[in-house]
């Protein structure tokens, strides 16, 4: 016999989380529902979140003088680019082995990772972005103000370019052909920096705000952080639903919440038994098949959301004009939803491959360096029990529920007229169930 | 999902398997393919409230062939015929700490690869392959083939 080849998985995960039980899910399902006839029952009769991020608590001057101060910008930013450098390591020098941290750097600390530090404080990607800061030194090395490019980004681009990246990131997270491996994320990711570094030549700095799909998933998170910014710029401490009740209408808006919270569910529907089968017996590439199932299930997501608000609108009475700003109107109230959904699928895989990454961080090279002192960590397992994992699963779902629930609330207050502002909400709320019931039966049979 | 698995330790592993898979087959020279694929294959029907004991082994279906073979906890058969899994892709649960066989044979050359424990073995066209090992980590994991890139089933270890 020959000697064993190395083995290059196609990118599939070691351990997932168990599915939770059918009890499990009935209970859930059931608690979602009573959730959301108390919500209605109970809740406020006037609009009572800061919609126009007016409020909050100033945040402490020393607090405030070290974030706004310059020299702290630059330890970011340089943090960011030593960061990026270290993963290059991995990425352009590493062996293509399932010891090279690339991979799990990227989907687990960086994409993963990014949810709960942006959800602690606030939109931190922009803050370390390393494209960013190449462009910023390019163009302070060419004297040139990095915020002017070569022409005007056209006013209603909004976040559709950062919806499309969104959608081919977790494309390549979610189907991409042997998307662990080096050629297919370095092919990614320069294809990546060119868009937007290329992009930020034509139209300034502006175009990472409006491209970039970590900074606009860690922007959309990093509302819902305690501490943040209010309009005028103030560093304040604020209640996480006003913060989020500040993520105002864009264009494009609805399509990145509705890509993140589409792609998460694709996530648990290609890993259900009758899915793998499908895949497999249809006699596509398995990438063809992947593909059109997560646009459809996007897809699905956005018919949902956009008949949702449509019906709610129609109910409610706006005229024609506000009719239309409707779902971006409602579109904040998502995103609690989707946050909650990235903790369920993921918190395992980031407390485990997230350690193993760390460990495996310290030999980007495969040399076998011990460069962080990581090397020889074992990842530690108390932080993920089953019954940790699904009781966890299911808080955080309802959790999200119900945070969307006051969210849409709040909104039709302030959307409809007073006599219609319950009937317009029905629709939403109905929505939300799906979502929520959809999620559920997803972490069951996925 | 998206990570891959250690190809060092796969590796190491799939070499001892691939030794042990070899011992096995010196030991029993009349193994036959067709005998080895009990149309009954796998079977989730193990008690899942057992305790986990590896003295208790409720060998299910295990085929005449492999006679020469310790007893396990749970015997999982598989066969790949035209890239088609037999019986369909699902989800057999087994207790933790069970003892878990998982026997494949495919009508191409292929390897088997079971992720998370990280446990694989050659498998020659028309011959079954094996893995064993102690299912003592809970979580799903899947069971799959690497060059035909097929998901056998998913091994659900409560």
């Amino acid at each position: 016999m020959t000697a064993a080849p190395t083995l290059l998985a196609h990118g599939v995960g070691g351990r997932q989380d168990l599915p939770i039980t059918l009890p499990q899910l009935v209970a859930a399902a059931a608690l979602t529902l009573v959730v959301t006839f108390v919500a209605l029952g109970l809740l406020w009769r006037e609009p009572r979140l800061d919609r126009d991020a007016t409020g909050g608590r100033p945040a402490p001057h020393w607090l405030t003088r070290l974030v706004d101060a310059p020299a702290f910008r630059w330890t970011l930013r340089g943090l960011g680019l030593l960061a990026a450098g270290w993963f290059c390591l991995g990425l352009l020098g590493g062996p293509d082995t399932a010891d090279n941290p690339t991979a799990g750097a990227l989907y687990v600390l960086l994409w993963v990772g990014l949810a709960p530090l942006s959800l602690l404080l606030g939109p931190v990607w922009r803050a370390v972005n390393p494209l960013r800061t190449v462009h910023l030194l390019a163009a302070l090395a060419a004297r040139r103000d990095p915020n002017r490019g070569l022409r005007q980004l056209p006013a209603g681009v909004g976040w559709w370019p950062a919806a499309a990246t969104l959608f081919g990131f977790v494309w390549l997270e979610l189907v991409a052909p042997d998307r662990a491996t080096l050629p297919v994320i370095t092919a990614w990711l320069s294809g990546y920096a060119v868009v937007l570094l290329v992009g930020a030549v034509v139209f300034g700095a502006d175009w990472f705000d409006h491209a970039d799909p970590f900074e606009a998933y860690s922007t959309v998170i990093g509302q819902l952080a305690p501490l943040g910014r209010a309009a005028d710029g103030v560093l304040v401490w604020r209640n996480p639903l006003d913060g989020i009740a500040g993520l105002r209408p864009r264009p494009g808006l609805v399509a990145v919440v509705v890509v993140l919270l589409g792609s998460t569910m694709y996530d648990s529907l290609s890993n259900a038994p009758g899915w793998l089968r499908f895949s497999q017996e249809n006699g596509l590439h398995p990438a063809v098949t992947g593909s059109a199932g997560l646009s459809l299930v996007i897809a699905a997501v956005a018919v949902a959301y956009l008949a949702a608000t449509g019906a709610a609108a129609r109910i409610g009475r706006a005229d024609a004009g506000e009719a239309r700003a409707v779902p971006g109107e409602i579109a904040h109230s998502i995103v609690p939803i989707a946050v909650g959904y990235v903790v369920a699928h993921y918190y395992s895989l980031l407390i485990l491959e997230g350690q193993r990454t760390l460990a495996l961080l310290s030999d980007p090279l495969g040399t076998g360096a011990n460069w962080l002192g990581t090397a020889d960590w074992e990842p530690h397992t108390a932080l993920v029990t089953p019954s940790g994992v699904a009781s966890l699963q299911i808080t955080v779902i309802i959790l999200g529920h119900l945070l969307g629930t006051l969210l849409a609330h709040d909104r039709a207050l302030y959307l409809f007229p007073r006599a219609r502002a319950v009937a317009g909400q029905l629709p939403l709320l109905a929505l939300m169930v799906a979502y929520t019931v959809a999620g559920l039966l997803l972490l069951y049979a996925g | 999902m998206f990570v891959r698995t250690p190809a060092a330790r796969t590796s190491a592993a799939l070499a001892a398997a691939a030794l042990a898979s070899l011992l096995l087959a010196g030991c029993g020279q009349d193994d036959d393919p067709s005998v080895a694929t009990p149309s009954t294959a796998p079977t989730s029907a193990a008690p899942t409230n057992a305790t986990p004991t590896a003295t208790a082994p409720t060998t299910t279906t295990t085929p005449s062939a492999s006679a020469s073979t310790t007893p396990v906890d749970q015997q999982i058969t598989v066969t790949i015929a035209k890239r088609r899994v037999d019986p369909p892709t699902g989800r057999i649960t087994v207790s933790k700490g069970q003892l878990v066989r998982i026997t494949v044979t495919s009508d191409v050359s292929d390897e088997l690869h079971v992720h998370g424990y990280d446990v694989g073995a050659r498998l020659p066209a028309g011959q079954p392959g094996s893995v064993e090992f102690r299912a003592d980590q809970t979580g799903l994991f899947e069971v799959e083939t690497h060059d035909s890139e097929l998901v056998l089933f998913q091994l659900v270890v409560r």
